[in-house]
């Protein structure tokens, strides 16, 4: 195993958790939203929030760059300063947060859905208002729905390759992941690499998915 | 002083459904009164607050809960009631230990509203949930979902409980296990209660008044017997027999009790009136202690009714009476009879036939022949 291999795997670990500590607040109190309460333009937003898990990622990829971008809604000539973020491993935070989110929301939103509302009323005719509710009723009675949403976001960003590798590059040992790294090992044919490169993502996927699996059983069910 | 002081003039919509109530409640325990589909748990999740779709007042001992004109709409957290809907709602991710101690967050954090608050090791005494206090929520059965949910309402220090069908979803066995519960909650608590049945028995045995909701609409109001015994009342409850209740103690202890007779004897009593002339029911051995007050149901189609005091009879119980009142509700006459010390009142359910071939007149003398297989222990 080269250093450029263990680089990869460092900054993908790296990479995913950052992106999945950045989506989990905004993702589950979303998907809280989504679940509970009827607003206006609730079904565009939620279109809005999920279209990146349709959307070819390399799509989603080129639409950051165009918003990063020197001239873009979030260049340096727009507001005043450079955030220095494309070609850099915060790109593919970025990009594995995007990507993620919807798989993030949906999740959670599944696991505030099978909260039985009247659980959440109850406790508020014992003395907790709306947020104290939220805080000591909601989100533990959703608890292992979460631990998956949470589970699922980082495999997800674990995975992500087309957006990342259109803002943060391929660049071994700066921004390049387990998946740009696999495709690398492929164009040049080091067999070796890519196979012990597919063990890896393999392994992670399994676990993830595995536990998101039984996470997603809940306990509590009548 | 009274108990209670809560008025409201409500309307509240639900799928096509309407409620509309106006009421003032002043007793220690009201109960509501109806068929499924009337409307009576729409109306208490609106006291409760967790109805938004409401327009109306209520006004409870001085505080605004609700007022459409001035935009008052207090919230269910601010109401301090304790909410015990049918199904129980306990939290599932808690044992019965932590659904108990959850509820009594209020009770340690805020001032209640007159009454003493009660401690958690009380509620546990008294619907005897010590051996149940470990136990995960899916490991319990109905009876004591029942009266955990209790608890924990009572353990919030409520100003109001509000129970909704707390024996609906019971057998037989366990209605008559957990009513008791429910009147010491009254006698010993006194808790101001709005307790909704579709059972006369269950009113009877626990409310002051009664609230009779028919599509929504209030049917009648008013003290519970009366309100029980009345036309327009005992022809949608027809299919279940009026149920007399009574108050009793027990007389004999197990070692006096005649084993081989195998009867017990009690004494229709309230505990106030003088024990000298009241009356004495004997019925089928049943566990009891000398002194234990219960309460005994005796369902009015199994009270025979005779003009004459009768001889050579195998039933255990004659109790002379007098006749003060007679209805005609769908083919069958109820005829309320006072007992003789005209402290309690028997109804008893007659065919048409019965009724004329006896010929009964109000203040008729007459004897109430009860076997003693037909009265029901509620302990």
């Amino acid at each position: 195993m080269n250093t450029a291999t263990l680089d990869a795997m460092q900054l993908t670990l790296q990479v995913a958790s950052l992106a999945t500590l950045i989506i989990l607040i905004p993702g589950v109190l979303l998907a809280y939203a989504f679940a509970r309460f009827s607003f206006r333009g609730k079904r565009i937003a939620s279109a809005i929030v999920g279209i990146t898990l349709v959307l070819p990622p390399t799509a989603v990829g080129y639409l950051l760059l165009q918003i990063l971008a020197a001239d873009g809604p979030l260049g340096f000539r727009t507001i005043g300063f450079d955030l220095n973020i494309l070609l850099t491993w915060k790109a593919a935070v970025v990009a594995s947060s995007v990507m993620a989110l919807p798989l993030v929301v949906r999740t959670a939103r599944v696991a505030f859905e099978g909260v039985d509302p009247q659980l959440e009323q109850m406790a508020r005719t014992l003395g907790f208002g709306p947020i104290k509710t939220f805080f000591f009723f909601s989100l533990p009675l959703a608890s292992r729905g979460l631990i998956a949403a949470a589970i699922l976001g980082f495999t997800r960003a674990v995975g992500e390759f087309g957006a990342t590798v259109i803002v943060a590059g391929n660049i071994p040992g700066k921004t390049q992941t387990i998946a740009s790294a696999i495709f690398s090992a492929q164009q040049v044919g080091n067999e070796k690499e890519a196979y012990f490169l597919l063990g890896l993502a393999i392994i992670i996927g399994f676990v993830a998915i595995f536990s998101a699996e039984t996470l997603s059983e809940s306990k509590y069910k009548n | 002083m009274t108990a209670l002081n809560l008025s409201f003039a409500i309307t509240s919509r639900f799928e096509g459904f309407e409620l509309n109530l106006e009421a003032e409640f002043r007793q220690l325990v009201t109960g509501v009164f109806g068929v499924s589909g009337a409307g009576k748990t729409l109306f208490l999740r609106c006291l409760a607050g967790l109805e938004k779709n409401i327009s109306g007042n209520i006004f409870f001992n001085g505080t605004e809960w609700l007022s459409s004109e001035k935009r008052i709409f207090l919230g269910p957290e601010v109401r301090r009631i304790g909410y015990v809907p049918q199904n129980g709602l306990l939290f599932p991710n808690k044992n019965v230990m932590q659904n108990l101690l959850i509820a009594s967050h209020r009770r340690r954090t805020t001032e209640g509203n007159g009454h003493t608050a009660v401690s958690l090791e009380s509620v546990c005494e008294l619907l005897e949930l010590d051996a149940l206090l470990e136990r995960p929520i899916n490991k319990l059965s109905g009876g004591e979902r029942q009266r955990i949910a209790l608890g924990r309402a009572i353990c919030s220090d409520p100003d109001l409980l509000l129970l909704d069908e707390p024996l609906a979803a019971l057998d037989l066995k366990l209605k008559r296990q957990i009513l008791p519960f429910l009147r010491r909650i009254r006698d010993e608590l006194k808790i101001p209660m709005i307790v909704i049945s579709h059972s006369p028995v269950e009113i009877q045995a626990l409310c002051d008044e009664v609230l009779v909701i028919q599509n929504g609409k209030k049917l009648a109001f008013g003290q519970t017997q009366k309100i029980l015994l009345s036309q327009s009342v005992l022809e949608f409850t027809h299919g279940e027999s009026y149920e007399n209740i009574l108050p009793v103690k027990v007389l004999l202890n197990s070692e006096e009790r005649s084993s081989k007779s195998g009867m017990t004897r009690l004494e229709i009593s309230d505990g106030v009136s003088n024990s000298k002339s009241s009356h004495k029911l004997i019925i089928r051995n049943v566990d009891l202690k000398a002194g234990e007050k219960l309460i005994v149901g005796i369902p009015a189609k199994d009270i025979i009714l005779a003009t004459h005091k009768p001889h050579g009879i195998s039933a255990q119980n004659i109790i002379p009476a007098f006749v003060n009142g007679i209805e005609t509700v769908g083919g069958k006459c109820l005829i309320s009879n006072v007992l003789s010390n005209e402290k309690f009142e028997l109804n008893v359910e007659l065919t048409v036939q019965g009724l004329r071939d006896l010929n009964l007149q109000i203040g008729d003398a007459v004897f109430l022949i009860i076997k003693s297989s037909a009265c029901i222990v509620y302990r």
